[in-house]
């Protein structure tokens, strides 16, 4: 099925909303909806968050365990307010935000975000953190279910950026223990080394570097190219010897002459 | 004689020197290049480039411009002729990228397309093979190019796409 432009653009937005919001929330659960729009969800035992994505417009609504909702509505443009308040309602940490601090409460009544007088709400402040490994299976059930195709993010790559971008090297690490599941297709590897070799995350390139790398060993010529590619993306020099011994041994002439090029590429780029 | 051009996403499937050559008689596709080749309601999306090649640029960025990513474009040329042999209907159809006037003038689908049918072009398209591959930096080049003739409205572009051309 062709997408429309809508399709793309909606993408368009839901990737620019985890950038927007990325540095003040964790990682959220992505749903494409059957109209196009994507979800962005997360449920703890404190609560629910959920930002719908669309091509135009976005809404948005976080709830308290057992309360109405605490801020909702819709806006042309998502804030950062709003993976601030998900991050501080959901997921409480000593390091993240206390919603009851009358100076950020004050912001953020001020930019019109909330529908109600937020700071009445109790949140425990503990060390609890978000599961990672759950969080990378989630991401990968999702693999299942979507589609991949060239230039266009989904469900599974906007999870695995939010996850690399929000929790770091260790995550990355994560994954690349999921990725040697047996049980893994071989396009969903190559769908995960494309997507990390794509993503502009300057702190996680060396874990991410190693896990392309380690890919040039694959069986799997489907899984040898994506990771030809995400070198070429992240114009990683430290796979150059990598790159030369996959070479030698690459038995797919086409695969070979892309490896060439992209070690070409990788030795004469300024 | 006018070459037909088809996106692809598993290159090495088309590859006719592929691993899957090792084990399948010479000339016989693997079964899952048909990944690169799913049809919507019996069609498949096609492009046509002219006898010169003089259109291959313009329609690689056409096809590059609603993308949300550049990281790679593959695609497969193969002959007007690979389609005609095998009586499969071609019909001009808009294409849904950002160049208007390429939509028009050289989308098309291939239409009431059977199992049978699309094998057969499998085959034919694996002995045109390999599949070829722009990067993202001759993707960039290419809709520079296409953004500076006014083919292309740059405004439409992703944010992270219209990052990447040259300021206008």
């Amino acid at each position: 099925m062709e997408k429309s432009h809508d399709d793309d653009v909606v993408g368009q937005n839901a990737l620019w909303a985890l950038d927007q919001l990325q540095n003040f929330m964790c990682a959220p659960e992505v749903t494409r909806n059957p109209d196009g729009t994507f979800s962005f969800e997360w449920s703890t035992d404190r609560g629910s968050g959920f930002i719908q994505i669309g091509a135009g417009r976005s809404a948005y609504q976080v709830c308290a365990l057992g309360s109405a909702p605490i801020a909702g509505g819709a806006a042309q443009d998502l804030e950062p307010y709003v993976g601030m308040l998900v991050n501080a309602l959901l997921y409480p940490t000593p390091s993240s935000i206390c919603i009851g601090d009358p100076n950020v409460s004050a912001q953020l009544v001020g930019c019109g975000w909330f529908t109600q007088d937020f700071t009445t709400v109790s949140v425990p402040k503990d060390d609890e953190t978000h599961s990672s490994d759950s969080a990378v299976g989630r991401a990968f059930a999702a693999s299942d279910l979507v589609e991949f195709e060239d230039g266009k993010e989904n469900e599974f790559t906007l999870q695995i950026i939010a996850l690399v971008k929000q929790q770091g090297p260790q995550v990355v690490e994560r994954i690349a223990r999921a990725l040697t599941d047996r049980k893994r297709s071989n396009e969903t590897i190559a769908q995960t080394l494309l997507c990390l070799g794509r993503m502009h995350d300057p702190a996680t390139l060396g874990a991410r570097s190693r896990v392309v790398r380690k890919a040039l060993n694959s069986p799997s010529a489907i899984v040898r190219d994506a990771a030809t590619v995400a070198i070429d993306s992240m114009a990683d020099r430290d796979a150059t010897a990598e790159l030369r011994t996959a070479i030698e041994r690459e038995p797919v002439p086409s695969l070979r002459k892309d490896m060439e090029s992209v070690l070409a590429y990788l030795e004469t780029a300024p | 004689m006018a070459k037909l051009l088809r996106r692809i996403q598993h290159k090495p499937n088309w590859d006719p020197q592929g691993e899957f050559s090792t084990y399948l008689p010479p000339g016989q596709a693997p079964a899952d290049s048909l990944d690169d080749i799913a049809t919507d309601a019996n069609r498949l999306s096609i492009w046509q480039i002219d006898d010169e090649g003089t259109n291959l640029d313009r329609v690689l960025a056409a096809m590059a411009s609603p993308r949300e990513n550049l990281q790679k474009l593959d695609y497969l040329i193969f002959d007007i002729q690979d389609v005609q042999v095998l009586e499969i209907p071609v019909e001009a159809s808009p294409g849904n990228t950002l160049d208007q006037e390429a939509n028009k003038s050289w989308h098309f689908h291939l239409t009431h397309l059977s199992a049978a049918a699309l094998a057969s072009l499998a085959n034919r398209m694996l002995a045109r093979g390999p599949a070829r591959r722009q990067n993202e930096r001759q993707l960039i080049a290419l809709l520079d190019k296409s953004v500076a003739n006014g083919w292309i409205d740059q405004s439409r572009l992703s944010p992270s796409i219209r990052s990447k051309l040259s300021p206008p």
